[in-house]
């Protein structure tokens, strides 16, 4: 419908990092008064240009035109300047002032250099009365929940003068109701002539919202489509590059035993982003992959059987032995190593060397054992010795700092450091994210020869091929509930996919009655 | 320790990696020569034995501050610890041996600094201002148990702890070293050590690691308050005396210290080399000022002025993370 | 032949109750920030009042309302600092050098000059502060420690350790004046509550100093300059503390290079108590006028009753870990709330 100007015009932007191509070419024109979706699956390239028409991050060639002159971002006040206003995923709300406060900060409505308490209160009423939200504009922020923290990030996005809205996954931690709200709202800033790019994995709201879309696959632009008469699997087909179908893993040989009891056993565990009871058992050997998408809980439901969030309710055995999920600590003395997705942030420890890294973990000895006191070098060096051969870590001398290797190096210490401390179960994290491709597949094989070891493995990931390529069964979880267990011959990369935008894959007719009784012990 | 490098870099890059890791003991070096040639005095041997002394007490502490900071933590404290310890060993000297008083200070020491570490990890109060607040606690404690009175100490050989010599060496010089390379050993050859540059590198990653984070911190602390009761010791040795406001302002004396030689305020990182040199430092510019007649006061000033000329410095280079290998170098 | 899940499994109620529980987590919360300092504040008073002799003399008011108002001053500084996730512990050392430059100062060019002189004092310590800080990215608790130990060092080399008199005897009344029997400095601190009460609450600064505190990469990314807004609060808090220098002179007649030794703990011990979080992102001003009467009577009560000084000491120390131990109290509250139910 929309034959105004465009506003906004991607022509042609590539973004390269170091040994990947995130964009390229890529192309996307958005005009006043269009919803157009951005789709893609992990990874295909979408939060790069998100960043890029934000500000955060510079394109490597390329051009950026609003209004049909060309623009450069240096930040991403540039970007909001020139009328673009994105509400991201993560939210930047400063916790202890009040949602009035947070929606003005930076540009407060003043009278004669004060605040106007008044005029902010009103205004911030009015938005949040316009995207249907009851929540007091005098609240403090850390008094509201996560769900409302999202609204208000929304809010502010709105508050600011834009012609161009970025919306990127607005819906991840709302429910139906107020996803409702936030459509209608969304509609009603698009009849109004906003502009906007919405991106969303929940294909009913785009389909609701989109007058076009385009999509990315790759970091390529695979399609650019006006969404009238176009249904659901065609969009997944377009995302895929092929049509999506129950199909079967061809063949997939698993190292467990049926017979054996499962070695890790989660019962009704419930923590914060988990709010449906979870129980699985894995056994010895067995690679239980974890799928869903950001907010379904993937992430959390690894952190709590590690004690590094706390556990609401519920319990989790490793053997026959209640696991002490206080701390991480606690679930290593029992058996459980878990490495994060968060690498940087939660894994290496910066000022320590390669060698430092691996044996930081190893099990504390008794207390008439030389080496809980003193550090034995030589024989740390001869254990990295072997760990080195076997986890092929590069690296010249084991006393670099941890930080002058690769990431797919680094991985690989960690990896060494779980190893050291002889877990019997290892819980997986986003295990290659950035990783380059060679290091991927080494770190794949890793992964399957701890298990060939007996080692019972859970891997929680984004990528559905990764989880295709390396999981026996996997877990799928939706809005932080159990939504399917896909048994082995199901886990392929459109499953994966498809069952995480919340597909049922297990009880579609040709496969559904047999693979119940696959389904792990629970 | 240095480590022994397989591959062998050329002389150059050897020679000015070396001037670059040792240049703050070149500068002290350069700085006492120069002293040396322009004030006869300076390198009389009475001035060399009090520059000695002078640099061990807080040189002692400073080596607690150290590794506390490499844990990412601080003491702000160690006044007040210092005042407590001292009067404590003041009061049982009479009724035990000088031996007895030593242990009994070194205990309460042990038990106070074990105190700051239960306050920042149980009630998750951030280290310096804990300590902040526990400064005033043990000062009270000091003032009160003395009623504000300077206890004097008439042990002769317990004045000897401070004033003696051994190899020539000032007694409490001599302790300050072997308390430095007790320091040395826990940080580079000891799992605990080892887990204090982890939780100073990233406590969330330690945790993850697995490390009691909460029981390293407390014993890094109790660590730090034993040293501060060797120099409690010493210092009340020398003066034949022990009161409350004997250390008054020592923190920042140990801070800077550490902070001069090297150890990162961000934690992670530290060099009991660095520690040692700069305690050196600070004790031959006070000796030095005192000598060219400068008033005591300029003392204060001098410390804060190099304490801040070493930060606003460490701001320039930040470097610390890209020093090749992990176990750096004492 | 796929099923379409709802999109969220969990009810409504849930979520309603999850709300009110927040709710009702951040009113208890809050209500300990605001009010917390009272509990303290009544026991003193009312212990003052049975056990210490002429508690209630007009003297004994008038005296702790003078030592309240100037410790208040401070405070207000120190609030905002905090507010803005930093500290100052140099503002002892600031008093001490704005009162004897002050001192010398009326002496020698008379009474506003010296004001003048005393108050630019407290700035330029403030912006050394501000700069290392905010350009140097020193932490805050070290660059103000090494100032502390700079700023003590020239007061004591300004009056060659001794102390200097001021002579002009007009110079006492702006401590010993009164108006409707109100000593003037507390009416200044009150005035000055009014001031960095809107200044905190209501200006577009006070609300960048809060956000800057609170969530420093949300306050950029909103187009504050943080550097800016950090060296322009310590600027206010070394103005404040040489402030209170001049009302310290003022009121003492003479003065010399040791005030204020371990103020820093007494106005950090006042904040916190007045309910400011060590976390930053808020400012309770109020509640650092309150506990500020608090101390000063506690100050008052112990020399009424011929208690030691160092009585004090004990009484900051453990005041100070009461009030941290309330605010780690305060947050834990607030979050099982939150993540639970």
């Amino acid at each position: 419908m929309s034959t105004k100007p465009p506003i906004l015009e991607v022509r042609q932007i590539t973004k390269s990092y170091p040994g990947v191509t995130a964009l390229k070419d890529a192309t996307l024109t958005l005009r006043p008064g269009e919803i157009r979706a951005l789709l893609g699956e992990n990874g295909a390239g979408k939060s790069t240009m998100i960043k890029i028409i934000g500000g955060l991050q510079a394109p490597t060639s390329g051009e950026l035109h609003v209004n049909g002159a060309p623009v450069v971002f240096s930040g991403s006040l540039d970007s909001q300047n020139a009328g673009i206003s994105v509400v991201s995923q993560e939210f930047r709300l400063v916790p202890q002032m009040t949602v009035a406060e947070n929606i003005f900060l930076g540009h407060e409505l003043t009278r004669g250099g004060l605040i106007s308490r008044r005029e902010q209160t009103e205004r911030a009423r009015e938005l949040l009365d316009q995207l249907g939200l009851d929540i007091s504009p005098g609240r403090r922020i850390d008094s509201l929940t996560v769900a409302d923290q999202q609204l208000v990030e929304i809010t502010r996005a709105l508050s600011r003068d834009f012609q161009v809205l970025i919306m990127d996954e607005p819906t991840a931690a709302l429910n139906e109701a107020e996803v409702q709200k936030l459509l209608a709202m969304v509609e009603k800033l698009r009849d109004r002539g906003a502009a906007i790019l919405y991106v969303s994995h929940r294909l009913p709201e785009v389909l609701r919202l989109a007058s076009t879309a385009t999509v990315l696959r790759d970091g390529q632009v695979v399609a650019d489509i006006s969404m009238e008469g176009v249904q659901e699997p065609e969009l997944v087909e377009l995302m895929l590059g092929k049509a999506l179908e129950a199909e079967s893993r061809d063949s997939h040989e698993r190292g467990w035993n049926p017979d054996d009891a499962a070695v890790l056993e989660v019962t009704d565990l419930r923590t914060a982003g988990i709010s449906q009871p979870i129980s699985f058992g894995v056994r010895p050997g067995q690679i239980l992959g974890v799928a869903g998408l950001v907010g379904s809980g993937r992430a959390e439901l690894l952190k709590a059987i590690f004690g590094a969030q706390r556990v609401q309710s519920g319990a989790v055995r490793v053997g026959d032995a209640r696991v002490d999920t206080s701390s991480p600590a606690g679930a290593i003395g029992s058996g459980i190593f878990m490495l994060g997705e968060d690498r940087k942030a939660e894994g290496i420890l910066p000022h320590l060397s390669v060698l430092e890294n691996t044996v930081i973990s190893e099990p504390q000895r008794g207390l008439f054992d030389p080496r809980r006191w003193v550090i034995g070098r030589r024989e740390e060096r001869k254990t990295f010795g072997e760990l080195k051969e076997g986890l092929r870590i590069r690296v010249d001398r084991p006393e670099r700092l941890i930080g002058a290797l690769s990431g797919g190096n680094q991985q690989k210490v960690l990896f060494g450091r779980a190893v050291l401390t002889q877990c019997r179960v290892l819980l997986l994290n986003e295990p290659t994210r950035g990783v380059d491709v060679g290091a991927k597949a080494e770190i794949y094989q890793l992964i399957r020869k701890l298990a060939a070891d007996g080692v019972a493995i859970v891997v929680s990931s984004s990528e559905a091929a990764e989880l295709a390529a390396v999981s026996d069964d996997c877990l799928v979880l939706y809005a932080g509930a159990h939504l399917d267990t896909l048994p082995p011959e199901l886990v392929t990369e459109d499953n994966i996919v498809a069952a995480s935008l919340g597909q049922r894959i297990t009880h579609s007719a040709s496969l559904g009655a047999a693979s119940t009784s696959e389904e792990v012990a629970n | 320790m240095t480590t022994s490098t397989s591959t062998a870099p050329s002389r150059g890059t050897t020679v000015s990696a070396a001037v670059s890791k040792y240049s703050l003991q070149l500068i002290v070096l350069v700085a006492v020569v120069i002293m040396a040639v322009i004030e006869p005095n300076f390198r009389s041997s009475g001035n060399i034995a009090s520059m000695l002394t002078q640099a061990s007490f807080a040189g002692a502490i400073a080596c607690g501050m150290t590794l506390l900071i490499i844990a990412g933590m601080i003491d702000l404290s160690v006044a007040g610890l210092l005042a407590v310890c001292a009067v404590t060993a003041s009061a049982v000297l009479p009724y035990t041996t000088i031996g007895g008083a030593v242990a009994v200070a070194l205990i309460v020491g042990a038990v106070l600094g074990a105190i700051n570490g239960l306050v920042v990890t149980k009630l998750k109060i951030p280290a310096f201002i804990a300590t902040l607040g526990m400064l005033n606690v043990y000062l009270a404690i000091a003032f009160i148990s003395t009623n504000g009175r300077v206890q004097p100490i008439s042990s002769s050989h317990y004045h000897a702890l401070g004033s003696g010599t051994l190899l020539g060496l000032p007694i409490p010089f001599v302790i300050f070293v072997a308390v430095c390379v007790l320091s040395w050993f826990i940080l580079q050859h000891t799992p605990l050590g080892r887990n204090m540059r982890a939780i100073g590198s990233s406590e969330v990653a330690s945790r993850m690691a697995g490390i009691r984070v909460d029981r390293v911190i407390i014993t890094t602390f109790a660590i730090s308050g034993v040293f501060t009761a060797i120099a409690a010791v010493t210092l009340s040795a020398l003066l034949s005396s022990a009161n409350g406001t004997m250390a008054i302002g020592i923190e920042l004396s140990a801070i800077a210290i550490a902070v001069v030689g090297g150890t990162s305020l961000r934690g992670g990182n530290g060099s009991l080399l660095g520690t040692f040199t700069a305690a050196f430092l600070f004790s031959a510019m006070n000796s030095s000022l005192n000598l060219l007649g400068v008033p005591s006061y300029w003392q204060n000033i001098a410390v804060g002025v190099v304490l801040i000329a070493a930060l606003a410095l460490g701001a320039r280079r930040r470097r610390a993370t890209a020093v090749p290998g992990g176990a750096a170098a004492l | 032949m796929t099923t379409q899940i709802s999109a969220d499994q969990r009810s409504a109620d849930q979520r309603a109750a999850l709300a009110q529980a927040a709710d009702r987590a951040a009113r208890t919360a809050a209500a300990l920030e605001r009010f917390g300092v009272f509990i303290p504040f009544v026991i003193v008073a009312v212990l003052g009042i049975i056990l210490a002799p002429n508690f209630l003399s007009a003297a004994n008011i008038g005296n702790v309302l003078v030592n309240a108002a100037i410790l208040a001053i401070v405070a207000y500084g120190m609030t905002l600092v905090i507010a803005l996730r930093g500290l100052d512990l140099s503002v002892g050392s600031i008093q001490a050098l704005s009162a004897v430059v002050c001192a010398t100062a009326v002496n020698q060019m008379g009474i506003l000059p010296g004001i003048v002189v005393g108050l630019i004092v407290g700035a330029l310590v403030g912006l050394v502060n501000g700069v290392l800080i905010a350009y140097l990215k020193v932490p805050a608790f070290v660059a103000t420690l090494g100032t502390m130990g700079i700023a003590r060092g020239a007061a004591l080399v300004f009056t060659d350790g001794g102390s200097v008199l001021v002579e002009n005897k007009d110079f006492g009344l702006f401590a010993s004046g009164k108006l409707l029997g109100i000593p003037y400095p507390f009416l200044l601190a009150i005035a000055i509550l009014a001031v960095m009460y809107i200044v905190l609450e209501r200006t577009p600064f006070g609300r960048h100093v809060c956000a800057v505190g609170g969530r420093p990469d949300a306050a950029s990314e909103s187009g504050i300059n943080v550097s800016r807004v950090t060296v322009v609060s310590f600027v206010i808090v070394g103005v404040c503390a040489g402030l209170a220098g001049l009302l310290l002179t003022s009121q003492l007649g003479f003065v010399d290079g040791t005030l204020g030794t371990g103020l820093e703990l007494q106005i950090i011990a006042i904040a916190v108590l007045g309910g400011t979080s060590m976390l930053g992102g808020s400012g309770n001003m109020p509640g650092s006028l309150v506990a500020a009467v608090l101390l000063a009577m506690i100050a008052s009560s112990l020399n009424l009753l011929n208690i030691p000084s160092f009585y004090q000491y004990l009484a900051v120390g453990v005041l100070l870990l009461f009030a941290l131990s309330l605010d780690t109290l305060r947050r834990r509250i607030q979050r099982n709330r939150l993540m639970g139910a």
